[in-house]
């Protein structure tokens, strides 16, 4: 397959990777429906979503692995979207790790390197400047098998960088370690993007991870693209009711704006900002747990700027650094509120103790029903 | 056809909505698969079709439609040999399940002394051709055998003898089907059984049962329709008692009816295609409840039980090792019963058309066909687990090299007769030689060691290819360095397995041997037929020492070999 030129004005910059109306789907069933974004060089990119959202599918299809049904993929300006694996300068770690098991670490580290008919001394040289910035010293006689399950994924991760690609791509990498080895090997891999500035994609499922790690997430769902931003923009200006409830914990609530800047909800109304949305609409509000303050019911002022509401506490969790009350309006509704470590008071916050609550205006997203 | 309908096909076969991206090793697999399903056609599809198109034909050549099958089943004597042949599987089936069970269940959920011995007595049978088993009962219960009287003067030869040599036949196949499904169970759900004070009978129905009831059924079908296809056994101490198999034989060599010997096959061939297809049913459904987190089960001793399958698994070990004995002693023997000194006589072979040769003929074609064979089966298994562009053509040649499995070695071997001295068939030249029994024997074998080859390079990480692929790596490259070192121990198993079974082959080949070319397996049934079984013993027993010897070196071997060349499965 010859790699066709393609006119630039398509891509406005030469240095990136441009997805354009991607579609995918296996028989009659869709995976992915019309996807289109823009990677900048050096950029750290995480696809994140529910399993079967399509976001391993797209990686694939980014890698040469899968072909789109329709669609195209630029990369510094080309079109390769038919390009086969060997020539689109990819590295590929995947969850399973994936390594050779006949090989030593020093082999499977080397094995790109020996495709390219490097020199041996070069290769050794290479290798032993991946082995000490994955920290493998010692292991590299071993076998796949003698290894730790995170020393495996680094072995996986030393092979894909061996070939110096221009584009890294990460199926879930940590998914299959334990708690600990994860969060320290995700500080590993951003500092080692950092270093390299390598363009990096990563797939994930886990919002934490994404987060933690990209600098801008594209968050999927059903083989569309829900939403995509930077991890701030993600969470505290989620697109759509599924973005705010994928990303962290939130309160969903259906109400009705019944004038400017007041929205009924069940038995009580709220005040907040209800601009893009006409009175007389349906729509649905979000309300972090963290956002919804706790007052003591004694001291509640009658005309105070927030919305003011009374509810019953029917569990309490605690979750470390807060303590999650679920909470129960006299409207049936139910709510999850963080209190802080430090506000926590056991004699007050007890299982069906009155609680007062305060809401920043400020601190409601509206969506459109 | 018309070039419309040649690209409606094509279009089916490989295009989809947008042009496949595809490597040069893309391409490599595709046409290789396209090259593997011709041979398929060739040495399966066409002869099964040419025999099929005889049974419709007459003495003449001409077609005369089902005149022959009317013919068939309008003959009785005919026709009771296909109900012959049903009554010895189904009662050898239902003789060997419960003690395959017995036996496996010894091995596995006991805990009985000296368990890898017996493990290893239970595949003794696999290293002696059916014919041998025959005989040696032959001496042990036949009319001036040793044990005669324990068969209360019933006569040895006919269906008594088919079943009994047909249980130690098919005993080893019984148990390694019921050590597999005994194997799979959590040894949690005994553990949550006990807490819930459930009693052993329900334990057994529940947990035990559920289970390993597949393996069962599979085992009862695999038996039935080996002994329903089986000719050697039934040719020697079958007597009178007429099976499908043996009349085929007859109609084929002794009145040269090749038509009616058709007819006869295709009744053979179309109770085994059925079994083949619900076989492949039940292992479909069969769902296993072992997943990578269960328990293997561990049995703690309990005296009475581990007795009483110690003892049974004795019994079975005297009883093989008696057969073997008694072969061996035969073979041996001056003129039983009646001089029983020993001498070496019996093994000059002074019988026409029989000879040493042939033994070294049995060597030579069993080891051009476990090399040829493993060599063509792994690529096979190769290009069908990597052709990933190409789905429907892939799910096509998986069909086809599954197919073997459900043809008998005697209608297959027919079918060559047939297909090959059609006239005009480019291929003619090879009657006769040895290409034509290699060829057989491969083919009929095909199916088993195609799925060890399968299973071997399922062990791989699917991801491995796309890495492969992203580091640029030639095709050949990644066979050589990961996959075949990866595949290594399978391969070794897999020439064993067809070395052994083309030593003991005789269906695949009967019809299809020259003076040049006849094997010893062959020669035992020839040598038979004259009735110096003795002789035929030698024979038999010769290929029972090969059989052994490369058994024990294929041990050593592969012991040698995994160390040098796999040392990363020792850590």
């Amino acid at each position: 397959m010859t790699v066709k030129p393609r006119p630039r004005n398509s891509v406005s910059d030469a240095r990136k990777l441009v997805v354009a109306n991607l579609s995918k789907s296996f028989g009659s069933t869709p995976i992915l429906k019309d996807v289109s974004f823009e990677i900048e060089e050096g950029e750290f990119v995480c696809f994140l979503g529910p399993s079967g959202c399509g976001k391993t599918t797209l990686l694939l299809c980014l890698a040469g692995l899968e072909s789109p049904s329709s669609g195209e993929i630029y990369k510094n300006g080309q079109a390769i979207t038919a390009a086969p694996p060997s020539q689109r300068d990819v590295g590929i770690v995947f969850q399973s790790y994936a390594l050779f098991p006949n090989l030593s670490v020093y082999d499977n580290i080397a094995f790109g390197l020996v495709n390219l008919k490097w020199a041996k001394d070069k290769i050794r040289e290479t290798v032993r400047g991946l082995v000490s910035l994955l920290s493998l010293e010692g292991h590299e006689a071993k076998y796949p098998s003698q290894l730790s399950g995170g020393q495996q994924q680094r072995v996986a991760l030393a092979r894909a960088l061996a070939v110096s690609p221009s584009l890294l791509l990460l199926d879930e990498p940590l998914s299959a370690l334990d708690a600990q080895v994860r969060t320290r090997l995700r500080g590993e891999i951003r500092d080692l993007q950092q270093r390299l500035k390598i363009t990096t994609v990563m797939v994930t499922h886990d919002q934490e991870e994404a987060q933690t790690l990209a600098d801008r997430i594209v968050l999927m769902n059903a083989g569309r693209i829900e939403q995509l931003g930077t991890p701030w923009q993600i969470y505290n200006e989620p697109a759509t009711p599924f973005v705010a409830d994928f990303m962290g914990v939130s309160n969903l609530i259906l109400g009705v704006v019944r004038a400017q800047n007041e929205v009924v909800c069940e038995q009580f109304n709220l005040r907040c900002d209800t601009q893009a949305h006409p009175v007389g609409t349906k729509v649905q509000l979000l309300l972090r747990p963290e956002d919804i303050a706790v007052i003591a019911r004694t001291n509640v002022p009658d005309n105070a700027p927030v919305n003011l509401l009374q509810a019953t506490i029917v569990k309490i969790e605690h979750l470390g650094a807060v303590v999650r009350a679920h909470v129960l309006m006299a409207s049936g509704l139910a709510l999850k509120v963080d209190i802080s470590k430090r506000d926590f008071d056991p004699a007050l916050h007890g299982v069906s103790q009155a609680l007062g609550l305060a809401i920043d205006p400020t601190d409601i997203r509206l969506f459109a029903q | 056809m018309s070039p419309q309908l040649l690209s409606g096909a094509s279009v089916s076969l490989f295009a989809r909505s947008k042009p496949q991206i595809m490597e040069r090793s893309d391409w490599l697999v595709r046409w290789v698969c396209v090259a593997y399903c011709i041979a398929a056609l060739c040495t399966i599809v066409l002869p099964v079709g040419a025999l099929f198109l005889r049974s419709l034909k007459n003495a003449d050549g001409a077609y005369v439609g089902v005149q022959n099958y009317l013919t068939y089943f309008g003959t009785s004597a005919l026709f009771d040999s296909f109900l012959n042949s049903l009554l010895v599987s189904l009662v050898t089936a239902a003789l060997v399940v419960p003690m395959a069970f017995a036996y496996a269940y010894g091995l596995l959920r006991t805990c009985m002394p000296f368990k890898s011995f017996f493990r290893g007595v239970a595949l003794i049978p696999l290293l002696i051709p059916g014919v041998l088993k025959a005989i040696a009962l032959v001496y042990l219960f036949g009319n001036q055998g040793l044990l005669r009287d324990w068969l209360f003067g019933h006569p040895l030869y006919g269906p008594i003898g088919i079943v009994g040599a047909s249980v130690i036949w098919t005993f080893p196949f019984a148990v390694l089907i019921m050590l597999t499904a005994l194997q799979h169970v959590d040894q949690r759900l005994y553990h949550a059984a006990a807490v819930l004070k459930t009693s052993a009978w329900r334990t057994f129905l529940h947990v035990t049962w559920p289970s390993c009831r597949y393996g069962v059924t599979t085992a009862f079908l695999v038996v039935t329709v080996s002994v329903f296809t089986d000719f050697g056994i039934a040719k020697v101490i079958g007597g009178d008692f007429r099976v499908l198999a043996t009349d085929i034989y007859k109609e084929v060599v002794g009145q040269q009816n090749f038509e009616m010997g058709a007819v006869i096959s295709v009744m053979l061939l179309i109770p085994a295609v059925f079994v083949f297809f619900l076989e492949r049913r039940v292992a479909s459904k069969q769902v296993s409840q072992f997943t990578g987190r269960s328990l293997p089960y561990t049995p703690k001793p309990s005296a009475w039980r581990d007795g009483v399958f110690l003892g049974w698994c004795i019994a079975v070990t005297v009883f093989i090792a008696s057969v073997l004995g008694m072969a061996q002693f035969a073979s041996l023997v001056k003129f039983w019963p009646y001089n029983l000194s020993l001498t070496f006589a019996h093994y000059e072979f002074e019988i026409e058309g029989v000879g040493w040769m042939n033994f070294s003929n049995s060597i030579w074609m069993a080891t051009l066909a476990a090399s040829f064979g493993t060599l063509i089966v792994f690529i096979g298994a190769y290009v069908v687990e990597k052709a990933r562009r190409d789905i429907t053509l892939r799910k096509a040649l998986q069909m086809l090299m599954l197919l073997p499995m459900a043809i008998p070695g005697l209608v297959l071997g027919l079918a060559y007769l047939i297909f090959i001295n059609t006239p005009g068939n480019p291929a003619g030249w090879l009657y006769g030689g040895m290409a034509i029994l290699v060829i057989s024997t491969v083919t009929h074998l095909y199916s088993v060691p195609h799925l060890t080859c399968l299973t071997a390079l399922k062990g791989l990480d699917r991801e491995i290819e796309s890495v492969g692929l992203s580091l640029n790596t030639s095709v050949v490259r990644m066979l050589t360095q990961v996959t075949l070192p990866v595949c290594l121990a399978a391969l070794l198993d897999v020439w064993l397995y067809i070395f052994l079974c083309a030593m003991t082959t005789l269906s695949a080949v009967i019809f299809l041997y020259s003076s040049d070319t006849k094997l010893a397996s062959i020669a035992v049934i020839h040598i038979d037929e004259t009735g110096r079984v003795a002789s035929a013993a030698a024979m038999a027993m010769l290929l029972v020492y090969v059989c052994l010897a490369v058994r024990l070196a294929h041990h050593l071997i592969a012991q040698k070999v995994l160390r040098k060349f796999q040392p990363w499965r020792t850590s």
